[in-house]
């Protein structure tokens, strides 16, 4: 690894691999990384039985401590919880980006084109019309509710070609229907499967177990992966249609990829832990203003700043009113349209 | 290398399927500086983009080197043909090295991101341009001459032996301009690098051309060397605008001045 | 021709529904009513139910035309830009700590809460880069929906009372509104709906941008609160009467330029009659669709209109 005179990158060259990063990226990964880990140490040992912080990273480590319903409690009640909840933040600030990115708008995420829209509605029907269902189904079918959405965006908007704003009007329309929808089985289910469909919807990491970790990863890596992959197209695709074709880009093969990865990530985050608000809007922003607009370093930043939101709206909401729990779908709302404001104060000139 | 770098045949280029361009017939020179001049919506910027690659014709074909362009790999047409197009924005906060460095993408893979070769490449562009003082300034805080060089270095980093550029001095003050063409004929004469562009005025399509193309409602009404083309009898054909045409004094080529309503007392129409 | 139409629909909306009425009963009723049956439910339930959509429809759809012309953004409406949301908030607020039953308790609390959210929206938008710039104002707006819807359903999860109360309410429905609360709430409305077909000409000129409108004479920063002023009457109204009716205020206003252009003194005119049109339709639709059941007009209306949307979305959106 060489790192050169060039004041601005890390440049990273082995035998037959060669990158480049914009040289904050490591330094704000790092501080992004070492917050989360205080955060889900904090997290994981609140609670009805509080765990002191030492005794929490014994017993994930599995080393003993005094107390044997330690392991329990943290290993299978709280730690998958918290790491679901960052796993999500992690999805949905992947997607935002992407997102943002494909439609060259600061003001997509995915939930404004009607990818969490046609999941929650997915998911919402399945919770109020066939309460019966387990829950294990839920996941599947908010990511099916996700991916209609999306080949249905991409099939209307397509006519030559695509545009991103056709994308995002077609996207604006379904996610009018199926909110109405979603706003039809709210209206007329049973009240009590409606108050859990409520909860589902707003987002919240309640109860989430090891089985949910396990459906969820795999997702995450594989796409976030994928996301990863394509950050010079994504880069490419930033300087407009023209210069992108002329530099060689192969534009409708890039959206179609980005689109479907971006789906993929929030359609399994949205079937994991509901629509948990702002984060796919927020964390790009952040990451931006952390370490600029190149892809192959925003992406990760954005990827951890999301993580790191999601738990610590997760730890917040269990603190505020403890021993009540408020999903942490709300507190990311709470927190992050302040925070948005305070970014538009602070970039007026 | 061959005469021309770039040929169309019967090439018909339609927008929204209005053709603007029918059946025309192209050749453009090798090493040299042609430029495309004409009214507005004569199709200029059209073909500059069928030649680019841009747009799909509707009949007809574009040969690179006697490929069709569309049946060559895009990477590799990125890789000998580079394409300008008007008023280019970048997305906020790129800085001028970053932006450079775009223009690397179509020799960059998935192992391969940022080679040695890419980094002479982009050094070599800002150097060329002049810009390796404002490299880690963002784009959008440079002056207008500045951010057009700056393009301009991109497409440089991109190295490719034609240059394609619609209208890269519009926006420009005079000053800024002149900058601009000069480093475009910089670029032609020391690296013998083909360059098509479309300007709008006329003076400076003379004295910067080696090959100047007039096109009128999508048709190519005349082209050569300026002295031949630029005639008095065209201008009013092709521009509908009575003019005198003289000699320009500091570049000897032709300079075209407009009679319009106010003429001065000593003038003679 | 679209006086026409808009005439047919009222009268259609009268007379159809669970007891088919002929529409010179119709007229009777209104004219010289004799007591019946018949008579009685259209004085009672259906002239009003119609008068409102007519109403609804028009001032929604007013109120979208001129958020998209000051925000100069296409994706603008009350729903968007938190009005819509900072009324329903108000009016949850109210039945989640007071108890608050009637509808005409509704209306006071929405019209005091779209206040509230223009106002907060306005300052908050003027703080960002440049000032009220659109880009600006649609952020702030985003924002203040997301949180604002967040905290309405807390509130409706931690009380399953006032999610009871006040979801059919919150669907957006022009059904069981009785004259006095339309009565009550037509003055704001109408003066609204004035106020914004005065602004036209302003509002063409200020589409070109402020430098521009500023050159040409125009004093922007009072247009620009005149016009806020008519949205808040005419948003807050709506939803005072018939719940948050989204859609009609983003989509009419585009379904309307396609046919008249980017003057506003036709598109405000056009959009208010064929905000009237479509909300009337689609309450006919709610009604007959699942006979004797009856759906909110506020689903019906993206499910009809949606189609229509993405169709002139696709044939007309080139770029």
């Amino acid at each position: 690894m060489e790192k050169t005179g060039q004041s601005q990158w890390l440049i990273l060259r082995t035998g037959f691999l060669s990158t480049r990063l914009d040289q904050r990226v490591p330094r704000v990964l790092l501080g992004l990384a070492l917050v989360t880990l205080l955060a889900m140490v904090w997290s994981v040992g609140q609670g009805e039985y509080p765990v002191p912080p030492l005794d929490v990273v014994r017993t994930v480590l599995g080393l003993p401590t005094d107390n044997p319903d330690y392991g329990f409690i943290i290993n299978t009640l709280r730690l998958p919880r918290t790491l679901v909840a960052w796993g999500v933040g992690m999805a949905l600030a992947i997607a935002g980006t992407l997102t943002q990115g494909i439609a060259r708008n600061p003001l997509a995420a995915p939930g404004i084109i009607g990818v969490n829209a046609g999941a929650s509605l997915a998911a919402v029907s399945l919770i109020v019309a066939f309460p019966g269902v387990p829950v294990g189904l839920l996941p599947l079918a908010a990511f099916l509710g996700a991916l209609t959405v999306a080949v249905l965006i991409y099939l209307l908007a397509w006519n030559g070609g695509t545009s991103p704003v056709r994308l995002i009007l077609v996207g604006v329309g379904l996610s009018l229907v199926a909110g109405a929808l979603t706003s039809l089985m709210i209206t007329f289910g049973n009240i009590f499967d409606v108050s859990q469909a409520l909860v589902w919807l707003t987002g919240s990491v309640y109860g989430r177990s090891w089985s949910q970790v396990m459906a969820f990863t795999p997702w995450l890596v594989v796409f976030g992966l994928l996301s990863l992959v394509l950050s010079r197209e994504l880069n490419a695709l930033q300087m407009g249609d023209e210069v992108a074709r002329s530099l060689g880009s192969r534009l409708e093969w890039q959206r179609g990829w980005l689109l479907l990865s971006s789906v993929a990530l929030a359609g399994a985050a949205v079937a994991t832990a509901g629509g948990i608000a702002f984060v796919g809007l927020m964390a790009p922003h952040i990451a931006r203003q952390l370490v600029g607009p190149s892809h192959e370093g925003l992406l990760p930043t954005a990827a951890l700043t999301g993580g790191m939101v999601v738990v610590v709206a997760d730890l917040i909401g269990r603190l505020l009113f403890a021993p009540i729990e408020l999903p942490c779908g709300i507190v990311t709302a709470v927190i992050g349209a302040p925070y948005f404001l305070y970014l538009l104060i602070r970039d007026r000139k | 290398m061959t005469d021309t770098a770039l040929t169309t045949r019967k090439l018909t280029l339609a927008y929204d399927g209005k053709p603007i361009i029918e059946s025309l017939d192209l050749a453009i020179l090798t090493g040299k500086i042609t430029v495309l001049v004409g009214p507005n919506g004569c199709g200029k910027s059209t073909l500059l983009k069928g030649l680019g690659r841009l747009l799909k014709p509707k009949q007809g074909i574009v040969y690179l080197d006697s490929t069709s362009i569309f049946k060559l790999p895009t990477k590799k047409v990125a890789q000998q043909l580079g394409l300008l197009p008007q008023g280019p924005t970048a997305p906020e906060g790129l800085t001028v090295r970053e932006l450079v460095a775009q223009g690397r993408y179509p020799y960059q893979t998935w192992l391969q991101q940022w080679s040695e070769e890419d980094e002479k490449e982009v050094e070599a562009a800002l150097a060329i341009t002049e810009l390796q003082k404002f490299a880690d300034r963002p784009v959008d805080s440079l002056s207008g001459g500045q951010r057009q060089r700056a393009w301009i270095a991109m497409t440089l980093a991109q190295n490719t032996q034609i240059l394609l550029l619609d209208e890269p001095t519009t926006f420009l003050d005079l000053a800024h301009q002149i900058e601009v063409l000069d480093l475009l004929y910089d670029l032609n004469q020391q690296e013998e690098r083909t360059i098509v562009m479309v300007l709008h005025e006329l003076n400076q399509a003379c004295r910067y051309g080696d090959h100047l193309i007039a096109m009128k409602e999508g048709q190519v009404c005349a082209q050569g060397i300026p002295h031949q083309v630029m005639t008095e009898a065209l201008v009013k054909d092709v521009f509908g605008l009575d003019c005198r045409i003289v000699s320009d004094p500091v570049a000897g080529t032709p300079l075209c001045i407009p009679i319009g309503r106010k003429v001065s007392v000593h003038g003679v129409v | 021709m679209g006086i026409w139409l808009l005439l047919a629909c009222f009268v259609a909306s009268i007379a159809l529904g669970v007891a088919d009425i002929a529409p010179t009963d119709v007229y009777h009723a209104l004219v010289s009513p004799d007591g019946s049956t018949a008579h009685l439910i259209i004085r009672t339930v259906r002239f009003p139910r119609s008068v409102t959509a007519l109403l609804v429809g028009a001032a929604v759809a007013v109120a979208g035309a001129i958020m998209q012309g000051l925000t100069r953004n296409p994706l603008a409406d009350p729903g968007i830009l938190g009005i819509n949301a900072g009324a329903a908030l108000a009016v949850v607020t109210a039945v989640f700590l007071f108890n608050a039953a009637s509808l005409s308790v509704y209306a006071g609390f929405a019209l005091l809460g779209a206040t509230i959210s223009a106002i907060a929206v306005y300052s908050l938008g003027s703080l960002g880069r440049g000032g009220l710039t659109p880009l600006n104002l649609t952020i702030a707006g985003a924002a203040m929906t997301a949180l604002v819807s967040s905290l309405t359903t807390g509130m409706l999860i931690l009380s399953q009372r006032t999610l009871e109360e006040i979801r059919f309410w919150l669907a957006g429905s022009v059904a069981g509104r009785d004259m006095e609360l339309v009565m009550q709430v037509m003055p704001y409305l109408v003066f609204g709906l004035v106020l914004g077909l005065a602004l036209g000409k302003q509002l063409t000129t200020l589409s070109l941008g402020d430098s521009v409108a500023q050159g040409l004479g125009q004093k922007t920063i009072w247009i620009k609160v005149l016009a806020a002023i008519s949205v808040v009457l005419l948003a807050g109204g709506s939803v005072a009467i018939a719940g948050p009716i989204g859609f009609i205020g983003l989509i009419v206003p585009h379904i309307v330029r396609f046919w008249t252009g980017a003057d506003y003194r036709w598109i405000l005119p056009y959009s208010a009659l064929c905000g009237s049109i479509l909300l009337l339709l689609a309450d006919i639709g709610a009604r007959l669709i699942v006979q004797p059941q009856e759906l909110p007009v506020g689903i019906v209306m993206p499910l009809l209109g949606a189609p229509f949307f993405i169709y002139l979305t696709r044939s007309q959106v080139r770029r």
